[in-house]
């Protein structure tokens, strides 16, 4: 007989609005069987071996949370990197202390050193500033920390590179080399620094080579996965699948993913400019016969459209009065006035288009596009999804309602970075009102959160999104634009049911339903009962997927 | 400073050694590559107009952030592209929310994969890329020779003193650059376009700097004759009789840091030195490109009856020029 597994709880939060609170949830073969309570359940007990599991017992059961919109790979190769610069500093690896002395710069990579297992791993570290952390470093000051391990930095301003002994010889560099700009001891030795561009150039193979090498982008992929577990995802959806080689990435994320110890379910939305590269006139055709490699942990997911720049590197298209020193932003490698025609196929051949616009001018455009699209060739429920959606305008969230499309939104910038881009950039209005949540909510578009992780140095934490949607708290406390606040559900619902939605998997994900796959995210308290300014602090225990109970700690 | 420049350098050089990894070069040839920078309203589209449309026989690939930034009339591009031969394209950026500098490495390789190489890639930075990030990424690819940065700065607007980004940015074009052209001097007075040598030079010591107007700047600056008949170059040069091409040859194998004192050395008015020259400690002659105060030795795409001939273009007078690399070179 197939067991059931009972898991019982403080309190479990389906997201499924009719019956949303249960004390217990059982799960048979990876799947819900049933939420309530042990009495409730009974009727299913004849048909199986019934297991009763109290390690939860004390804890909230929420379905899993899902973060539809990450690069894993692209930005886990900086995992690498170690910061070593004297501010604090949101890196690849997440948070950063600032280091304000050069012994605590060289404590840092000693420490670093010591805690790598493999002797030939070297340590990549950037970030230092020489006015602030006593000069320039040095060869022999890098050979103290070791003389058999490559050690490379880099400056915060990468202007100057240097390396230790054992790099310098991993460069191919030694006292014979003549190259301006690779400097010297008083006495003749190589000192290990490299300015000027051509001498970087010699010294930054090294550092590439090792962030490319093979095997990298499965390293990248598990350790962004890990990080976002710990945070309590379980599932998410990589935007720009595609985009350095799509049989390569393809390789490595069937390599990472199908591992029963990989802790996600991922999704694999290929980046339209380059599946049209090589399928050209093909591309949705391709898009739809992909879909015979999917798994229900690893699977193609629609097609992705870039049309501006990023938030934090003011990239994005504003319409007027525009940025505050005048610049503009960049529009995407497809010509807006072509899109709808480049859109055409996947439109009518079904595949779901996800579109990136962060800026308000390209958010007018994306809706033009969609209603072009839709007078050609009218649908409904099509999951048209505009990604990011940062800054944007009250009446568009009522013209994405009418034409049917959704919004996946990155608000962690309302918190980290609202108060920066008042001054540079997008100016005090705009920054105020990034990611409108409560006009999206006012007209009723379905929306989910996403963090982007980690191309734009923000932390991937759902319950931090949930915070920051429901409080709009800046970093010096204000509140920025309160009447776009949501209440706590309908942000939970953003990090669940309504993220499976936007990834058209709310059939099999992100509410606790019979059939649905066993994913739960486990956490200390619920965010329904505390204080909503301490949400994003509570404890996340852990995940559980397709019934494969995996701890934070783990 | 921002966090996001250095990690834009570190993500372009990886994205460009795992670009060039899955799609190396399909030769051994070096493209030259010009990146021109600048901000806003400086003169770098005219910049970049002149050098697309005017006859100067190379085969150009122009890559643009922006084609709606270039604006050239229809009849232009169609005449550019037939006639001249010049390539337009827009930045190749299939993310363009992360790296700037990966979609250069992407764009570079994509045009080293091309049938028919272009003489010179000119790559127009946007307002808000890293300029020095830019150059450091294109310059660390594998068959490509960053040839110069030319930085296009407004005379009459440049305000260095105000603390924001485009600021710093404007200062980091400028502290990268080769080759910087005070544009816009038909605005300023003698005394203010004197005054702002003086910061850009503070800022950028070995750059050469030019007055200029309405970008009008002779081709051969910016693309310092190849050591092959540049006669075509020099003919459809801007009428501008500020500036001269001497031609030197040195009388035997030189010591290497000899030639790079003297480019250290000469007069600010010495714009390019460019040559094939024979060197004591090597048995190949190599390749000199001195834009400004700075040089490259690289190897050398030709040979035989050029090498030994050091072109050098300058503003001041020959006889001035010619002494200063004397006797190493003599004017031929």
């Amino acid at each position: 007989m197939t067991e059931l597994t009972i898991y019982t709880a403080k309190r479990v939060r389906t997201m499924d609005a009719g019956r949303p609170v249960a004390e217990a949830v059982a799960v048979a073969d990876g799947k819900v069987v049933s939420t309530g309570t042990l009495a409730s359940m009974q009727p299913w007990f004849d048909k199986f071996e019934v297991v009763v599991d109290e390690r939860f017992k004390d804890k909230v059961i929420f379905p899993g949370f899902i973060d539809p919109h990450t690069h894993f790979r692209v930005s886990g190769v900086f995992m690498g990197l170690n910061y070593i610069g004297p501010i604090d500093q949101q890196g690849p690896r997440g948070f950063n202390q600032g280091i304000s002395t050069r012994a605590g710069v060289l404590a840092k990579l000693r420490e670093v050193d010591a805690s790598l297992s493999d002797p030939d791993e070297p340590i990549l570290a950037w970030g230092l500033d020489p006015a602030v952390q006593g000069g320039q470093l040095h060869r022999d000051e890098l050979d103290s920390i070791s003389t058999t391990r490559p050690i490379w930095t880099v400056t915060y301003a990468p202007h100057v590179v240097v390396c230790n002994s054992p790099m310098l010889a991993v460069a191919g560099v030694d006292d014979s080399t003549n190259v301006y700009g690779i400097e010297r001891y008083a006495d003749g030795r190589l000192n290990g620094q490299f300015i000027e561009r051509a001498a970087t150039k010699i010294a930054t193979r090294p550092m590439a080579k090792y962030l490319s090498a093979p095997g990298i982008g499965v390293q990248a992929i598990r350790a962004l996965a890990k990080t976002a577990q710990q945070a309590g995802v379980t599932a998410t959806a990589e935007m720009i699948f595609g985009y350095l080689d799509f049989e390569t990435e393809w390789a490595e994320h069937r390599e990472a993913v199908l591992d029963p110890d990989f802790p996600l379910r991922m999704y694999l939305v290929s980046l339209e400019a380059r599946i049209k590269g090589i399928h050209g006139e093909r591309s949705a055709d391709f898009l739809l016969e992909v879909q015979s490699r999917n798994t229900d942990k690893l699977a193609f997911q629609g097609v992705k459209f870039i049309n501006d720049g990023s938030y934090p590197a003011m990239t994005l298209r504003l319409r007027s009065p525009g940025y505050l020193d005048g610049h503009e932003g960049h529009r995407g490698e497809d010509e807006w006035q072509d899109l709808v025609e480049v859109m055409t196929p996947y439109w009518k051949a079904g595949v779901q288009i996800h579109s990136h616009a962060n800026g308000d001018e390209t958010i007018e455009m994306t809706l033009d596009v969609l209603e072009q699209l839709q007078r050609m060739h009218p649908r409904f429920d099509h999951r048209f999804t505009i990604e990011h959606y940062c800054i944007s305008t009250p009446d568009q969230a009522r013209r994405l309602k009418a034409l049917g499309g959704l919004a996946s939104v990155n608000n962690y910038f309302v918190h980290y970075r609202a108060l920066i881009h008042a001054q540079e950039g997008f100016g005090p209005d705009r920054a105020e009102a990034t990611a409108r949540l409560g006009s999206l909510e006012r007209e009723g578009v379905v929306f989910a959160l996403h963090s982007d992780f980690s191309l734009v140095l923000t932390p991937i934490h759902p319950l931090t999104a949930v915070w920051i949607a429901v409080n709009r708290v800046a970093t010096d406390g204000s509140i920025q634009a309160p009447g776009e606040r949501i209440g706590v559900d309908r942000a939970m619902r953003a990090i669940t049911i309504d993220a499976a939605h936007i990834l058209s998997r709310d059939r099999e994900l992100g509410s606790l339903e019979p059939g649905k796959h066993a994913d739960f995210t486990i956490l200390d308290d619920d965010p329904y009962e505390v204080d909503p300014m301490t949400i994003k602090d509570i404890g996340v225990w852990g995940t559980v997927l397709g019934g494969r109970v995996f701890a934070a700690g783990d | 400073m921002r966090a996001f420049d250095t990690l834009d350098f570190l993500m372009g050089a990886v994205e460009a050694e795992t670009i060039q990894r899955l799609r190396p070069p399909p030769s051994d040839a070096v493209l030259p590559v010009v990146l021109v920078t600048g901000f806003l309203g400086a003169g770098k589209t005219t910049l970049m107009r002149r050098l697309v449309s005017t006859n100067h026989g190379l085969k150009l690939a122009a890559v643009v952030n922006d084609m709606a930034n270039l604006n050239l009339d229809a009849a232009l591009v169609a005449q550019a592209g037939a006639d001249l031969g010049v390539q337009t394209l827009a930045l190749a950026n299939g993310c363009v929310c992360c790296s700037r500098s990966g979609a250069v490495a992407r764009t570079l390789t994509d045009i080293q994969a091309w049938a028919a190489l272009p003489d010179y890639v000119v790559l127009e930075a946007s307002g808000v890329a890293d300029p020095a990030t830019l150059a450091g990424v294109a310059h660390g690819m594998s068959g490509v020779r960053l040839e110069a940065v030319v930085a296009v700065v407004d005379a009459d607007r440049l305000d260095l003193k105000a603390n924001s980004d485009a600021t710093r940015l404007v200062a980091r074009g400028i502290g990268a650059a080769d080759l910087i052209l005070l544009n816009k001097t038909d605005l300023v007075t003698r005394s203010r376009a004197a005054a702002l040598e003086q910061v850009l030079l503070d800022l950028a010591p070995k750059a050469a700097i030019l007055r200029t107007s309405h970008c009008a700047v002779p081709m051969s600056l910016i693309f310092a004759g190849e050591s092959r008949d540049d006669a075509q170059l020099l003919d459809a040069d801007v009428e501008d009789d500020r500036f001269a091409t001497l031609e030197l040859r040195q009388r035997r194998a030189l010591p290497r840091q000899q030639v790079a004192a003297l480019i250290a050395s000469a007069p600010a008015e010495v714009y390019r030195a460019k040559g094939v020259l024979r060197l004591t400690d090597t048995e190949v002659p190599e390749l000199l490109q001195a834009v400004g105060r700075r040089w490259a030795w690289t190897a050398a795409d030709t040979g035989g009856e050029f090498v030994g001939r050091l072109v050098v273009i300058s503003s001041a007078d020959a006889g001035a020029v010619a002494s200063h690399f004397a006797p190493s070179f003599f004017a031929s």
